[in-house]
């Protein structure tokens, strides 16, 4: 190696990747649309951010210590690719045909997959809700099996997913939360899940 | 909530009240947020030194927690003390008034998150650097699941002038491809190979483009040094004259 060679090299090594802070602000879902897209394409090729996002993930998950652990070796360590959906704006067209009798249906658009979220009151307890989703596309993509909600790192309900997509939380407190849809090396995240209102 | 508690004006009255309901909120989950929230207006919009005194002492074990819990720690040299101290200096530089609390504390704990990520670059970096001449060392990953990447490599590398730079001189997508994996992500020929059997038979032939779009930068370097960083360009302003004659 030259040493052009040397700094050529230093100074492209991941060099487009997007800076640590913007990419946790990215993970908690509080970039802007016009900030988050491309971050979104870079996720589809750049590892290192796709590693980095899953330790994110994990830390925050666990809330465990992570200086006893001993740290992976770089390239044999599960791989986990973390999609962040995006809230689409109502439409007519793009509305669940599922029953719509609660608060009201999100659609968003999550790693290339279509997830609908309706939520209800739940009808054993007045004050608490029920999420009833489905996920559709993503053919060939890896299944996501459980569907868990997290508030404040903790794991505050859990459900399983159907072949068809379509899972169900009920009991839901009125809170903000992360719905994650996790399957083998996938994990699909909605990061601002607000059921305060209604 | 305890809402009805007449709200102090300077640092050192909230500073505790603030204090105290942190651990109220630790304890029970709510809490009353006026004091934190006055104190961070403080540190933020007026800049009180000894608000932000207070915005340390009242959150310190916080940052420190969330540093501890970090994956990324594990690569990282730099003393968990050394980190928080770093978090703070990021979120003051950073951050901006904007209530309500959660949102503020949540960008706190971003800038916590952030500084881990940076200390593992760092050392990633010069992993890196060393693995520019020792074999052995590869700090390269590849993406798991992504079939037909040029697309997003252009789209991710064209926003960067350098990478734009580079990018013009390769002469198909096959260099396109390996200048992104052997040069972004610090790829080995054999990792791309591999993960690309059906375009590279060999790692010598990933060796090959490689090494001839490396040779026609340094062919083209006095339009690449101009786009390098200042510390990089002093670098290779140690080399002498090209020694390979551009050949191809």
């Amino acid at each position: 190696m030259t040493p052009f060679e040397d700094a050529l090299g230093a100074a492209l090594f991941r060099r487009s990747c997007p800076n640590s802070l913007d990419l946790v602000r990215y993970y908690d879902g509080a970039l802007a649309a016009e900030m988050a897209a491309p971050i979104d394409r870079h996720l589809e090729i750049c590892a290192h951010c796709q590693d980095e996002l899953h330790r994110l993930n994990a830390a925050r998950r666990a809330g465990a210590p992570a200086r006893p652990e001993p740290a992976p070796a770089p390239g044999l360590g599960e791989r986990v690719r973390i999609w962040i959906g995006r809230l689409l704006p109502p439409a007519g067209a793009l509305q669940p045909a599922m029953a719509l009798r609660g608060q009201g249906a999100r659609t968003y658009d999550v790693g290339g997959r279509r997830l609908l979220l309706d939520i209800q009151p739940d009808r054993s307890q007045p004050r608490q809700r029920t999420i009833v989703g489905r996920l559709t596309g993503g053919k060939g993509d890896p299944a996501v099996r459980t569907a868990f909600l997290m508030r404040a790192g903790e794991t505050a309900g859990a459900g399983p997913i159907q072949a068809g997509g379509q899972f169900i939380l009920r009991g839901v407190a009125p809170a903000a939360y992360r719905l994650i849809l996790a399957g083998e090396g996938i994990e699909l995240h909605i990061p601002d899940l607000d059921l305060t209102g209604g | 909530m305890t809402g009805h508690t007449p709200l102090p004006t300077d640092p050192d009255s909230l500073g505790p009240q603030c204090c105290e309901q942190n651990d109220v909120f630790r304890r029970t989950g709510a809490s009353d947020e006026r004091f934190c929230l006055e104190l961070f207006r403080l540190a933020l919009q007026e800049e009180r030194p000894a608000a932000w005194t207070w915005v340390h002492r009242c959150h310190e074990n916080q940052v420190a927690r969330a540093i501890r819990t970090h994956r990324s720690l594990n690569g990282c040299a730099e003393e968990v003390e050394d980190l928080v101290q770093l978090a703070f200096t990021k979120f003051a530089r950073f951050a901006r008034f904007q209530p309500p609390l959660p949102a503020i504390v949540s960008y706190l704990r971003a800038c916590a998150d952030s500084v881990v990520i940076d200390c593992a670059r760092r050392r990633q970096a010069t992993d890196y650097a060393l693995s520019l001449d020792d074999p052995e060392l590869n700090p390269g990953l590849l993406p798991a699941a992504e079939d037909d990447p040029a697309a997003a490599i252009q789209e991710t590398l064209e926003r960067d002038a350098l990478w734009a730079a580079v990018l013009g001189f390769a002469q198909d997508d096959l260099e396109r491809l390996v200048a992104f994996y052997a040069l972004h992500q610090g790829a080995r020929p054999a990792e791309i190979q591999a993960r690309f059997p059906d375009l590279f038979t060999a790692p010598a032939q990933v060796s090959q483009i490689r090494d001839n779009f490396v040779r026609r930068l340094k062919r083209n370097r006095e339009i690449l040094e101009p786009l390098l960083d200042d510390g990089i360009k002093e670098a290779a302003a140690y080399k002498p004259v090209d020694d390979n004659g551009g050949m191809e």
